[in-house]
């Protein structure tokens, strides 16, 4: 029997050090901002501040205390709480997905972080640890791959397998260059996210220094004529591009994507090491986007719709690195998860559908039109473009949708100025949709909606094929008990 | 094979005059608030377009009750149809807006009913649906078929499936 563990000191300091950084704007506001303040209200606010964080850093100090986990032979548990106990326990042979993250300040210290995560879909039901040494989390690894792998004798002598499946057996699929990364930071022209962090920065610093006059005057400056519109853009342009290559070289630096039997490996990060894993057997459904810029270039992001959880990847849908080359996701799919065939479907709309998706309210154009025409007029320049961008986009889907589905598999084609292929197994499909609204009814077109397993559930749907096909689409549906053997219930 | 079950059931006929009398009841409801809201706001002079927008409102009213009392009762009805067998439930409703749904038995997760004081006087319920997603209902069915859907099921939602 093991003795129950507690989690690394550091845990304690992290979460300290966390306290600290949420309350730094009020820290800043009452302990620098007004040092020249003496006045009884300003001290006793100080005081009562000190006391809660004293308070809050003892209760810390009791929780770090009272954390505790142990593995018995096929279960972990973890205790938590110093007045209210909570008692957590999963099975090992219930876990999917084991999830290591090592923050930059861990890494001096040999410490790092896992999650299990369960089958289940509630992301509570995953045990945490936030701070476990390096050897620490090795032993938990190892125990879990142990089990799993007697797990697996079992099985294999239960059903007389004659192959000998070897977990080890790791095949590296993909490992990132950095002719890739600086391509990829080229496409993350995410001017948008300077945006947030310069009115974060603008918004921390207004109260401290009078730099909102200073912004102001350079506002004025910058939209002073067209030169200086231009060449504020360029500098931004500039700005952004410099900030995206830092942030993919620091998010998909040694990136490592790897398998073997069972299970699919992702590895990743410059500064902020992130490992993950997740079994082949939970990809419910394979998603390619292409954004307008990749589809230019060649590129698509693998997605893969799957049933582990965890919301910070995005719950549910996992992204494989997302700049590699169409033709590289393709075998990359296949190698990984052969179960999925990407084939090219050929069904194309018919005419009918142009007219259709001509017709429909074109919402983002007119929400911006009001805007525009209720707060700020300068801005009707951007009008004309959303709404070519609009109907060119909309044309684009109608020429580039497409569909099949043939035995099991199904596949659609779909977007205008970007693009996605989505494709699953009909077994894997919880549930169809077909729906028709008025006018759908009258062209003779509707929408087809498949459903897979995910956190929450996935939904693809595509618009307006053939309502015939869409009945076909139905019958399609309704073979699926070819594909799934029932264990009938004894009446 | 193709192993879908028919659209072969309807739900129950007195759904008609439970969703008039429910339109009714709401439609009446709003009224009332809204012309009380018009006398208030000449009472304390409010806006001006909001008493404007209160008139326009109180006009369109009794107009949309030709719709949601003559019209929209018996077209929901009609157009509400369902089938199950020991593989799939389907169903398919809307004359305007027309939507069909076809869930596997095995990924079913649970079925509820549910009966507010109108239903249970015309001895009907409400079944619904629980999958992983949205929950799907349907409504107004006669008791004794909502207990044979309900049973049907319970029997086959519990089947676990296998590749095959």
């Amino acid at each position: 029997m093991n003795m129950p563990k507690r989690l690394h000191p550091l845990q304690l300091i992290q979460s300290f050090v966390r306290l600290l950084a949420n309350n730094i704007v009020f820290i800043v506001i009452i302990f620098v901002l007004r040092t020249g303040n003496e006045s009884t209200f300003i001290t006793s606010i100080r005081i009562g501040f000190l006391l809660i964080i004293a308070v809050q850093f003892i209760i810390m100090i009791a929780n770090w205390w009272k954390t505790t986990y142990v593995f018995t032979n096929d279960s972990v548990h973890q205790y938590r709480g110093v007045f209210k106990k909570r008692h957590h326990h999963i099975h090992i042979e219930q876990i999917e997905n084991i999830q290591q993250k090592t923050p930059v300040y861990f890494r001096p210290f040999h410490v790092t972080s896992l999650v299990l995560h369960t089958r289940s879909t509630d992301s509570k039901h995953a045990i945490t640890f936030e701070a476990v040494s390096d050897t620490e989390a090795a032993n938990i690894r190892e125990r879990i791959d142990s089990f799993r792998k007697g797990e697996l004798q079992v099985e294999q002598s239960e059903t007389f397998q004659q192959e000998d499946v070897s977990e080890e057996k790791k095949t590296i699929h993909y490992t990132s260059d950095n002719k890739t990364l600086v391509r990829a930071s080229v496409l993350s022209l995410d001017l948008i996210i300077i945006v947030p962090i310069a009115l974060t920065i603008f918004e921390r610093m207004k109260d401290i220094l009078p730099i909102e006059e200073i912004v102001d005057t350079f506002v004025a400056i910058a939209t002073k004529s067209w030169m200086t519109i231009g060449l504020t853009g360029l500098l931004l342009i500039i700005l952004a591009l410099l900030i995206g290559l830092v942030k993919t070289f620091l998010t998909y630096g040694k990136y490592e994507i790897s398998s073997d039997e069972k299970r699919i490996f992702i590895k990743s990060g410059w500064l902020n090491e992130k490992e993950m894993s997740i079994q082949k057997a939970n990809v419910q459904a394979i998603r390619m986007y292409q954004t307008p810029l990749k589809k230019w270039l060649r590129m698509s992001e693998i997605m893969l719709v799957s049933t582990a959880t965890d919301e910070k990847d995005g719950f549910g849908v996992l992204s494989l690195f997302p700049f590699l080359s169409t033709k590289r996701a393709h075998t990359l799919t296949e190698e990984l998860l052969p179960q999925f065939q990407i084939s090219k479907a050929t069904t194309k709309l018919p005419k009918q559908a142009l007219f259709m998706k001509m017709i429909r309210v074109p919402w983002v154009f007119l929400f911006v039109l009001a805007f525009v025409f209720i707060f700020k007029s300068s801005w009707a320049f951007i009008l004309p473009v959303i709404f070519v961008g609009t109907y060119v986009g909309r044309y684009f889907d109608y020429r580039n949708s497409r569909y099949s589905f043939v035995d099991h598999r199904i596949h659609y084609y779909s977007g205008g100025l970007s693009s996605t292929l989505f494709t699953t197994n009909r077994k894997e499909i919880i549930e169809v949709e077909v729906t028709q609204s008025m006018i759908q009814q009258k062209l003779g077109l509707a929408t087809i909606q498949t459903t897979n397993k995910s956190v929450p559930v996935h939904e693809e749907s595509l618009a307006d094929i053939d309502v015939e096909h869409a009945e076909q689409f139905i019958d399609w549906y309704g073979k699926r008990t070819n594909d799934v053997a029932k264990n009938l219930p004894s009446m | 094979m193709n192993t879908l079950p028919e659209l072969t059931h309807s739900i129950s006929k007195r759904s008609i005059r439970i969703w008039r009398t429910t339109n009714v009841i709401t439609d009446i409801l709003i009224l009332i608030l809204c012309i009380g809201l018009l006398i208030t706001s000449y009472y304390f002079h409010w806006y001006q377009w909001l008493m404007i927008t209160l008139w326009i409102v109180i006009a369109i009213i009794p107009l949309g009750m030709i719709w949601s009392v003559a019209m929209e009762p018996k077209w929901k009805y009609t157009y509400w149809i369902y089938g199950f067998n020991e593989h799939y439930v389907r169903f398919q409703h809307g004359r305007l807006f027309s939507k069909q749904v076809v869930i596997p038995m095995s990924k079913i997760q649970f079925v509820e009913t549910e009966q507010g004081p109108l239903l249970r006087s015309n001895h009907v319920e409400t079944i619904t649906i629980g999958t992983m997603g949205t929950p799907h209902k349907i409504p107004m069915l006669p008791r004794e078929d909502a207990r044979i859907l309900k049973e049907h099921i319970a029997t086959y939602a519990q089947v676990k499936e296998v590749d095959a």
